[in-house]
Order: C-alpha cells, then sequence, then structure tokens
C-alpha cells in the first residue's frame, strides 16, 4: 500500500512522530559537532541505558494518559518499591520474593489509585497527588529514613549488569516491557477501550463497556511499572533509597506528552513516547557532555515540558474550532 | 401616530438560517408591540429556538435584520442583544446555587462602595424593592439552590429586570411547573405588560397561552405559517396550523409476532416518572410522544441501564430480569441511540472503525487479542450495509455530517446484533435526506423481526414509523393508542391540553 504525501500528512501521528524523529536526528548532529564522543556505540547505550527507567515510567503513564487521567504518585511508588525489596534483602530474605514484594506494593497502590479514581469520583490529580505523600511516607518508614546498603550483587546486576558484556540489562528489561505494552495497547480489546474511555467516557460507558475497570486497570498498570523501574534504579544505585527518583513522575509525563498524547485524552501513542522519552535521555546526555550544570537543565526540561503540554493546547484548540 | 411607533417596537424580517443542509429558518419575519406578549408555538424544529437566539445574539443569521425602536441591531452579538435590553429567561438556569437570591439578581451588576466592594445594605435594600414590586415573596438572603426550579424562574425575571430589560423571552418556561407555579409566574408576566415591558412567550402548552397572550405567532418548518389575534385562535385551529397540511407518508404496519419480548410493569423513579407499563411485541415498533418535562429520556435511559430506576418489574422474552448497567443491556442484545449524538454517541475523535465495533468487541477478538481483519470486514460491511459516507473508515467521526454520524451509532448496536432499540430523538437536527435514510433503517431493522422503541418530538415521523404509539406526560403513561385508532392532531391536543398531575 503505498501513502501519498496528502495521506501522510493527515496522519496526525505519522507527521508527529517523524518530526520527533527530526528533532532527534538534529540534536545528534549538533551535540556531535560539539563533542565527537557523543557518536559512539558506546554512548549509544548510555543513552539507551538512560532512558530504560523513564521509558519503563512513561509506558506506564501513557496509558493513564490517553485515558484521560495523570498519575503524578510515580516517584514515590518507585522508591517505595525499591525500598521495601531492599529492606527485605538486607533482612535476608533472597532476591526474587523481595522483588516480587516490591512489584506488589506498586500493583496495590494502583488499584487503590484506580477505585477512587472511577468508583469513589475522586479526582486523579488529587488522588495520585495523596498517593505520592502516602508512598514516600512508606518508603521513609521502613528504612527509618536511612539508606539501605550492602544489597547481594546478584540484584544489583539488575541495574548495573550487561548481557555477553556490551547489552545493558536494564535496556533489556525496559525493551521487553515496552515491547509487550505496545501490543496491550494497540491489538487487545483493554487497548482499545482505553482510547475509547479516554476519547469519551460517557459513549463508552452507554456503548456497554465498563470504563471503571478500565480505569482501574490503567492506574495499576502504571503504578505497576513505576513500582518495577523502582527496583531496576534500586539495583542501579546498589541501595535502598527513601528519597529514590523525585520528580521522576515529571520526566514520565514529559516523555509522553512530547510523544504527542493528548492531556485531554483518547490520543497518544507508544511509539511517541518512546520517541519522547529518547529525547529527553540525549538531551541530558548531550547537555552532561557539553557540561551544562545539572541546575541549569532542570530548567531546560521544565521549559520543554511546558512547550509540549502548550503545543497539545494550541493543537486541541485547532481540533476543536 | 402612537400606534405607528408602538408596532414598530420590535421588527425582524427576511431572516433566515442554515444549519448545514438544513434550513433551520426561511425569510421569517417577526414584529412585536411595545407591551405585547406574544406567544410564539410550533412543533420541535420548527424553528422557534433558533429565531429567539437570534434575537439574543447566540445565533448570528445568514441573511434578514432586526429593529429595536427603530434602530438596527447588530446581530449575533449577545452583548449587543443585553444593552439593547433583550433578555431570555432560558429552561437551563443561568443562576448560581451556591449565592443568595440578591447577589445573583445582581451579578456583575452589583451595587459598590469606594470603587471595590460590594454595598451589601444597598445590595439586599434594592433587591428588597425590586421583589416587593415584583410581588415576589422570596427572601433575598435565601441561596438560590433552596429555590423551585419555578422561585429561581421569578429571580430570573427579577435579575432581567434589574438591567433595564425591554423584551423579555420566555423559552418553555412552564415545562416543569405545576399549575399554581405557573399561576404566579402568569401573574408577574401581566405586571410587566402593565410596566411597558413585551414578552416572547414559547410554550407547548397550548391550553394557558390562550389567556396569557395578545398574539399567537405559528412557525412551522422555519417558516411563519401565521400570526393571529388571540380572539382569531382556539385550540384546534392552532393544532391545525401547527401540524399543516401534512403529506401522509407512512410505512406499513410491521409483522408481528405477537410475542413479547420486553414487558415492564410499574418502572418508577423518585422525581421522575412513576408507574411507568408497557408490553413491546416483537417486530414492533412502539413509539413515545411527549413533551418536554415528560421524562421520555430518563424513561429509555432506565430501560436501558444507563440511569437505574427505584423500582419496577421487567421481563425480557418472559424471563424476568432488572437493568443493571449499559453492558448488561448489551449482553441481553438491548441497544441504546441517545438523544446528544456528540456526548454520548459517538467519539468523535476516533475513527469510524473504532466508533462502529465498540460494542462487538467479543465478537470480533480472540482471548482479548484483537483480530485486525475480522475489525476491518465488520466496519465495511457496516458501512456499505448502512450507506455511511465517510472518508474510508479510518475517518474520524467528526468528519461525517450529523446524518452520516448517527448512522455510525446505529450502526454499532446493529453490529452488535441487538434485538431492541431503544432510540432517543434519532433524527433530531439531520437533514431532510438523512432523515428519510434513517427512519427507513429503522423499519428495516424492524421487518427483521427486531422491536424498536421510538421517542420522537416529530409527531409526523413518530406516526410514519410506529405501530403504537404511547402519550407520556409529567412522567406517566396516560395512553397507548394504535396507529389507526388516533391522528397527529388527537395526540397534540391530548398533550397540549393535559391536565397537571
Amino acid at each position: 500500500m503505498k501513502l501519498s504525501s496528502k495521506r501522510i500528512f493527515q496522519n496526525r501521528k505519522l507527521v508527529q512522530n517523524l518530526l520527533l524523529v527530526l528533532v532527534i536526528l538534529g540534536l545528534t548532529v549538533l551535540f556531535t559537532a560539539f563533542n565527537r564522543r557523543y557518536l559512539s556505540v558506546n554512548n549509544f547505550f548510555n543513552i539507551m541505558t538512560q532512558m530504560s527507567i523513564n521509558l519503563i515510567v512513561a509506558t506506564g503513564v501513557t496509558f493513564v494518559v490517553i485515558a484521560r487521567g495523570i498519575d503524578l504518585s510515580i516517584g514515590s511508588v518507585m522508591a517505595m518499591s525499591g525500598c521495601i525489596a531492599a529492606v527485605m534483602m538486607a533482612k535476608g530474605v533472597s532476591i526474587f520474593p523481595s522483588i516480587c514484594a516490591g512489584v506488589l506494593s506498586g500493583i496495590l497502590a494502583g488499584i487503590l489509585i484506580g477505585v477512587l479514581v472511577a468508583k469513589g469520583k475522586v479526582p486523579p490529580f488529587v488522588t495520585t497527588l495523596g498517593m505520592m505523600s502516602i508512598a514516600r511516607g512508606i518508603a521513609l518508614i521502613i528504612t527509618r529514613g536511612r539508606v539501605i546498603i550492602g544489597l547481594p550483587d546478584r540484584f544489583n546486576a539488575i541495574g548495573l549488569g550487561f548481557i555477553k558484556k556490551v547489552f545493558p540489562i536494564p535496556v533489556l528489561i525496559s525493551l521487553v516491557i515496552f515491547g509487550i505494552c505496545w501490543v496491550v495497547l494497540n491489538r487487545t480489546k483493554f487497548g482499545f477501550s482505553v482510547f475509547a474511555a479516554g476519547g469519551n467516557p460517557e459513549v463508552t460507558r452507554l456503548s456497554g463497556i465498563n470504563t471503571d475497570r478500565v480505569l482501574i486497570k490503567v492506574y495499576t498498570i502504571s503504578a505497576m511499572l513505576a513500582a518495577v523501574a523502582g527496583i531496576v534504579l534500586t539495583a542501579r544505585v546498589s541501595s535502598g533509597q527513601p528519597n529514590l527518583a523525585t520528580g521522576y513522575e515529571l520526566q514520565a509525563v514529559a516523555a509522553v506528552v512530547i510523544g504527542g498524547a493528548s492531556l485531554l485524552g483518547g490520543e497518544g501513542s507508544l511509539s511517541g513516547t518512546f520517541l519522547g522519552a529518547s529525547l529527553m535521555a540525549m538531551l541530558s546526555t548531550g547537555l552532561n557532555m557539553l557540561n551544562v550544570h545539572y541546575f541549569y537543565q532542570q530548567v531546560i526540561i521544565g521549559c520543554i515540558i511546558i512547550g509540549a503540554v502548550l503545543l497539545d493546547s494550541i493543537r486541541s484548540k485547532a481540533r476543536l474550532t | 401616530m402612537a400606534d405607528g411607533f408602538a408596532d414598530s417596537f420590535l421588527e425582524m424580517s427576511g431572516i433566515s438560517k442554515r444549519f448545514g443542509g438544513v434550513h433551520a429558518l426561511n425569510n421569517v419575519s417577526f414584529s412585536l408591540r411595545k407591551g405585547e406578549v406574544q406567544a410564539m408555538i410550533g412543533e420541535n424544529g420548527a424553528g422557534k429556538s433558533t429565531l429567539i437566539k437570534v434575537l439574543s445574539g447566540a445565533v448570528k443569521p445568514d441573511e434578514g435584520e432586526v429593529f429595536l425602536e427603530g434602530r438596527q441591531l447588530k446581530l449575533g452579538d449577545p452583548k449587543e442583544s443585553m444593552k439593547a435590553g433583550i433578555r431570555t429567561v432560558y429552561q437551563e438556569m443561568s443562576l448560581i446555587p451556591q449565592l443568595d437570591v440578591a447577589r445573583n439578581i445582581f451579578l456583575g451588576n452589583e451595587p459598590v462602595l469606594k470603587g471595590a466592594f460590594i454595598d451589601r445594605k444597598s445590595l439586599y435594600e434594592k433587591a428588597d424593592s425590586l421583589l416587593a414590586e415584583l410581588g415576589i415573596e422570596i427572601d433575598p438572603k435565601c441561596p438560590v439552590g433552596k429555590l423551585s426550579i419555578a422561585e429561581r424562574q421569578l429571580i430570573e425575571v427579577a435579575k432581567a429586570l434589574s438591567m433595564d430589560a425591554k423584551i423579555i423571552i420566555f423559552d418553555e418556561p412552564t415545562a416543569t411547573l405545576s399549575r399554581r407555579e405557573t399561576e404566579v409566574l402568569f401573574d408577574l408576566i401581566f405586571s410587566l405588560k402593565n410596566r411597558g415591558i413585551s414578552s416572547i412567550f414559547i410554550s407547548h402548552r397550548l391550553g394557558e397561552i390562550l389567556p396569557i397572550a395578545d398574539r399567537v405567532t405559528v412557525l412551522k418548518d422555519g417558516r411563519v405559517v401565521a400570526t393571529k389575534d388571540k380572539n382569531e385562535l382556539d385550540i384546534p385551529e392552532m393544532i391545525r396550523l401547527m401540524v399543516g397540511r401534512t403529506v401522509k407518508s407512512q410505512f406499513p404496519l410491521h409483522k408481528k409476532t405477537g410475542e413479547i419480548v420486553l414487558s415492564v410493569k410499574g418502572m418508577s423513579r423518585k422525581g421522575l416518572f412513576q408507574d411507568i407499563s408497557f408490553d413491546l411485541q416483537q417486530g414492533e415498533v412502539l413509539g413515545i410522544a411527549g413533551l418536554v418535562g415528560s421524562y421520555r429520556t430518563e424513561v429509555l435511559k432506565s430501560i436501558f441501564g444507563a440511569e437505574l430506576p427505584d423500582k419496577g418489574e421487567f421481563q425480557l422474552f418472559g424471563k424476568p430480569f432488572s437493568p443493571k448497567s449499559p453492558m448488561d443491556s448489551l449482553r441481553r442484545g438491548i441497544g441504546f441511540v441517545p438523544e446528544n449524538r456528540k456526548e454520548e454517541g459517538i467519539i468523535l475523535h476516533l475513527p469510524v472503525r473504532n466508533n462502529i465495533v465498540i460494542s462487538s468487541l467479543n465478537q470480533v477478538s480472540n482471548m482479548g487479542f484483537l483480530r485486525l481483519k475480522k475489525i476491518a470486514e465488520l466496519a465495511s460491511r457496516m458501512i456499505k450495509a448502512l450507506r455511511i459516507s465517510t472518508p474510508g473508515m479510518n475517518g474520524k467521526g467528526e468528519q461525517l455530517s450529523g446524518g452520516n454520524q448517527q448512522k455510525v451509532v446505529m450502526a454499532k448496536w446493529m453490529a452488535a446484533n441487538t434485538s431492541i432499540l431503544l432510540l432517543d430523538e434519532p433524527t433530531r437536527g439531520i437533514d431532510v435526506g438523512s432523515k428519510a435514510e434513517l427512519l427507513r433503517l429503522v423499519h428495516e431493522y424492524a421487518e427483521q423481526g427486531n422491536s424498536v422503541i421510538l421517542v420522537s418530538s416529530d409527531l409526523q415521523e413518530l406516526f410514519s414509523l410506529s405501530d403504537r404509539i404511547l402519550l407520556l406526560q409529567n412522567g406517566r403513561v396516560i395512553g397507548i393508542y394504535n396507529r389507526e385508532e388516533t391522528s397527529q392532531e388527537q395526540v397534540l391536543k391530548i398533550l397540549m391540553e393535559g391536565e397537571k398531575h
């Protein structure tokens, strides 16, 4: 099937993704011009590793945003899950059950958020803001506010190890999760319902779809993936840190919105989120190599987030008129 | 001389407005004298609302001009109409329930003290005297949220008067009022008349129009049929003018097997409808006629399970059930085409394909995984069968005309193999061509042995399609007639003269 140029421009998702690819290529050229080392296999894997954590959480947030929600509890849920696993391992519990407990805590947090949003009609902004505080509190309580060290090497390998000495394990984990989620969002009844419920919840409900259940599932996915990311990040820093991942929710939402998802719901794609997360990771790696201080990077990232949402609101206005 | 001035108080001439393919107003002229109460009547879709929206500035007409006291009014600008002294009292209230009566009356127009602070003392004094002048016995300090609908309407009028109104438009103000409340409102309208303020009064209750109106304007299909003095009119004459000489284009009655597919007994919801009972036969189209405030939509939604009835006994194919949720109804083979297509029927920015298969996901999936080929097949089959005109199945809902959007909503339920369809105003806002096609679709659906409940304000449509007609008034069934036994004129007469319960 051949796409005429007119049809390509009618397909918004394709245009957006093409634009993002162009921006990414442009940045690559720019950073390489300043520093030859930027364009190397080594740095490629470095960027991939950098983005792997954000890709995992942004993948979950993509479901939430498409379903017309938002999840601000990401960073805290990451810390809660990582700390639960770390505390258990420090107490001598073996690796696998510890990880399971961490991930389970995320799943429970997600179900709670979902039920409150769907059944209790509490706005997602408020619900997840509350969960942000609760999960962070739990992380602080169980660690007594201290950093837990001395985690087993085999656990730390989840964040630091390589397969065949070149392929970083976190990258592998993020790509596998991304692949599974792509299939779920694009090829299942549930994924179909996520787009429908985000596009118009009332139409979806009146069409015979249980929208409450859809909402509970998307928040559960989001929090579960945050918990997984929390485990990977904990392994990467080889310690249980109650202050882990503060502000990660912003990074995740930024990747999703840059990827073309609409905060009004019903629109978005995982391919876009992938490109959005890539762009963020490239930017921070590139700015590091240019010796731009971390403080300034924060400002730049904030501007990009606002810019992306501004673009979204301009687009939706155009859509409405 | 004085008469000449009075005659030219408000002149609307040559007003035309098209919405897509629909001629909502076609070269309409309308005049109003100073201090006159003029009633405007006509079936739904006759163009009454559009005409008053032109006057209030909410709608800009394609052609025509309006003169108020000899001065031309800039059209399509609500602020301009407000400045000229034109106020509308809508059914949907524009009051803020949390604020008290006085604050609502003077909202945005409060007496101020030294520039920034509201002068509370003078606010309540002014509200008191205004209410007293109008004979409204309501405490200005009472929050509006605690008032009845009728009382709120009185407050709306007071609000309009606080800002120097010259013309007050009442858009079906009595639809949800009791007889006594209506009388209070009418007293108020008489007192407006004595102050030289003109009123335009839209109502479906023909019985109450003649005592209050000086003249009556009848609209039909976007044209003025007549403007007559009240002495020249009686109720049968008004109905004759509204219905006109209708061309009888009817579908044949449907073949019914006599089997009862759906039986509803004593369905009630507190404050809305009471004791709704009827049987629906296989292959039958049951029409529901009722005015605004008869809770037609709520009745349909309750059967569908989108809202839950308080009580009632239900049987589907002889087996008892109770409406739980749309999901449950879909499983039982019941579909619902809502009145608000864009808010409740179709997801505007999703592709037509998704909108068609949304209720048939089980059919097109395997263990939860979608089968894209089956989705495409089902969607294209429905697009062909219903002759939906779309830029392909990937075309978005919002790219379609109203008629085709409605066909998509119908396609959704037909794809899901429903055997009972509940239709709420399925042809509202749809051009004539699509309307005929939609009605044919419904007819064919019934011919195939399915059953339909059709709610419509368009009596002609109701009569062309329905085998039986159920009359609904104030949430009660006041009669079920076979189509041959009754006529549009008779139904209108019963509904419009009806007593309040």
